[in-house]
């Protein structure tokens, strides 16, 4: 038994390929990104980028949902769910910010084509962009947010960033100081939300190439190396009626849902590799004076223990995620609404606790916490910079109440 | 030419990234036993399916993996077929036990596979094994099939009936071209093995496999040459503490150069 099958997770439901994917993802990102840490640090050219294209290109995880006569890869059942947990979990064990990135690329494919709910002519216009020729293709979303613009139109109480005109010839989008949500400096696709007045939103695909995108200066974040994050402003980008992926509410709660399952495999996977961490430091580290190990003191062994506890509670949250996601109706069938909200709560509860649990873990190993040689202060600035992305927290328990209390003015 | 087929030996061995503590020598019993480490396959041999599927890509044909051993993991085939192979042929038997097999008699049940399974224009094998780095099979496998072959390889390419090969040198390469049938023993200068997407892992089930035993093969368990270990220790480690000094910093440090360089070390 492996280490990381200590942590329980319901490996029964995960197929045969499911767990040869990830366990191929785990020797790669092993040989690629754990073990080149110390040497290459946050060098973006040098690690992250060519990490990331052989996980987006040449194991072709940008490739997966698409139909196979568009060049996917057609693993488009509600099931695909688990592989997407595996796979983003073990990428998370690597590198937070390189699965942050491939959570946004599998729950777009997720939203647009998974079975069932496939959008054909959408499919025929967005999937070469992912499935032909062999370069990875970023994803980033531009999401509602706390907004300076006093009068944008709200979404569950956040800002839409971007405004969107329908007329003969397609869309027409305009927005200033933009934020998305990852890799503004680099995404060769935007999923935006868009305001329409009068109307109900529509979740517009953008190419990062379009002519009105300008990009701002890449800014200085503490985490994510792997997202080179850059605010945008939108002038009159025109795109094809075709672009727009869905209307309303409804498809894009289905992709905040699927999005929220990658970010909380990556949070469970990050955890994983504090268990490794904090394994070695307690079978090594020798207490002073007493010539006894870190993991033999009643003390230092509970606070060790409670690590744990939070770590295999994360994970069983983080695949009881993809559970609900691959089966709604075993959970009551309450529509994409209630999906949404169980997958906010879940990821909400996931990074909470996993920000909990790096900061006691930091603070048990002392100066060795915080120094980069052991890797773990990486995982608590990755993992609290997806927090900022997520969204407050504050306004999520406002998602909670209109859910659970049926408010009317939240 | 008819489609070009290729024929990768691979073996498997320990990872040989696991530490040393994890191989327990036990010298009773005359054997190495590795504890907890996976099994994977040898790195050489996958520099050679490497260079099989570059070639594959550029000149088309077929790659079937062969492998021989006992207890061979599914899992470490299926990854390498996954990774860009068509077809596997394993020798298995209890009698194919790495640990007992010599270069010859591995090369031998090997040159058998290859007459059952065969033809093949091109052979390629790693220029080593990460377990025993003898780099024998190779070669010899070559010599009992009656072919040329080129070793250490850092390039492959295949034009028609003929294969041009950059062989590594200490210092640089030489280009051979050979006709095939040929053998070609591969080196790390190939490149990494790539990665298997979720669709060729799905599709690797699906590819034809055949498992043969020594017998099948014309070989009967008894003929196979057997190595026989008649001493096994551990190696005796000493560590030695020699200060250097010197009448400057500079002065210490020439000293120190001097001593690296006389036991070979820089």
């Amino acid at each position: 038994m492996s280490d990381q099958d200590l942590f329980a997770y319901p490996r029964g439901r995960l197929h045969a390929a499911d767990k040869d994917l990830a366990a191929s993802l785990q020797a790669m990102v092993q040989k690629e990104v754990m073990d080149k840490r110390l040497e290459l640090k946050e060098d973006y050219d040098g690690l992250l980028a060519p990490s990331l294209a052989r996980l987006m290109a040449e194991v072709g995880l940008q490739k997966m949902f698409w139909p196979e006569k568009l060049g996917g890869e057609e693993h488009n059942e509600p099931e695909a769910a688990y592989t997407v947990a595996a796979a983003l979990e073990q990428i998370g064990r690597a590198d937070v910010g390189l699965a942050f990135l491939a959570a946004h690329s599998l729950a777009l494919q997720a939203a647009v084509a998974a079975k069932g709910s496939c959008r054909e002519e959408l499919c025929a216009a967005v999937a070469p962009l992912f499935c032909e020729g062999n370069r990875p293709l970023i994803v980033s979303f531009v999401l509602p947010a706390m907004s300076q613009d006093g009068g944008a139109p709200e979404w569950r109480g956040k800002g839409i960033q971007v405004r969107a005109k329908s007329g003969p010839e397609g869309w027409t989008l305009s927005g200033k100081a933009v934020r998305p949500t990852c890799s503004g400096a680099d995404a060769g696709l935007f999923g935006v939300l868009c305001a329409v007045d009068g109307e109900e939103p529509a979740f517009i695909l953008v190419p990062g190439d379009s002519h009105g995108i300008s990009r701002e200066k890449e800014f200085l974040k503490t985490g994510l190396a792997a997202s080179r994050n850059a605010d945008l402003d939108f002038e009159g980008v025109k795109v094809p009626a075709a672009n727009c992926a869905w209307r309303g509410e409804e498809g894009f709660l289905n992709l905040l849902s699927w999005f929220y399952l990658g970010l909380a495999a990556a949070g469970s996977g990050a955890l994983l590799a504090v268990y490794e961490i904090i394994k070695e430091w307690g079978d090594n580290r020798v207490i002073k004076g007493r010539g006894q190990v870190f993991k033999e003191n009643p003390l230092t062994a509970a606070l060790m223990g409670e690590i744990a506890k939070e770590i295999a509670v994360d994970r069983l949250l983080a695949y009881n995620l993809a559970d609900i996601l691959s089966d709604p109706q075993a959970y009551g069938d309450d529509g994409p609404l209630a999906v949404f909200t169980s997958a906010l709560m879940l990821v909400h509860h996931i990074y909470v606790s996993a920000e909990y649990t790096i900061h006691r873990t930091m603070e048990l190993m002392a100066s060795a916490g915080y120094a980069r040689e052991w890797q773990l202060e990486r995982y608590w600035r990755d993992l609290k910079t997806v927090q900022c992305y997520l969204g407050a927290y504050e306004l999520a328990k406002h998602d909670f109440a209109r859910r659970f209390y049926h408010t009317k003015t939240l | 030419m008819a489609e070009l087929n290729i024929l990768v030996c691979v073996k498997q061995v320990p990872d040989p990234e696991g530490p040393p503590s994890a191989f327990e020598v036990d010298s009773a019993a005359r054997k190495v036993t590795p504890k907890g480490i996976p099994p994977v396959l040898s790195p050489f041999d996958e520099n050679a399916l490497e260079a099989a599927i570059r070639v594959k890509e550029a000149a088309g044909g077929s790659i079937t993996m062969l492998s021989v051993g006992n207890n061979l993991s599914k899992a470490v085939m299926l990854k390498a077929l996954a990774s860009g192979a068509d077809r596997l042929v394993t020798v298995e038997d209890p009698s194919c036990d790495q640990e007992g097999l010599d270069a010859f008699a591995t090369a031998s049940l090997l040159a058998a596979a290859v007459r059952k399974a065969g033809p093949f224009d091109l052979i390629l094998t790693g220029r080593q094994a990460a377990d025993t780095n003898a780099g024998q099979v190779g070669l010899g496998l070559a010599q009992l099939l009656s072919i040329p072959a080129v070793s250490v390889a850092g390039k492959v390419e295949v034009n028609g009936g003929t294969a041009r090969v950059e062989t590594v040198l200490p210092d640089g390469y030489e280009v051979v071209e050979a006709s095939l049938p040929l053998l070609v023993t591969v080196s790390h200068e190939v490149g990494d093995l790539r990665y298997p997407s979720l669709m060729a892992i799905k599709k690797a089930k699906t590819l034809p496999m055949e498992t043969f035993k020594p017998a099948d093969l014309g070989m009967e368990p008894g003929s196979l040459v057997i190595n026989e270990i008649t001493e096994l220790t551990a190696p005796n480690r000493e560590r030695r503490c020699r200060l250097v000094e010197g009448e400057s910093p500079e002065d210490a440090g020439a000293k120190l150069a001097a001593l690296l360089k006389e036991d070979k070390i820089i």
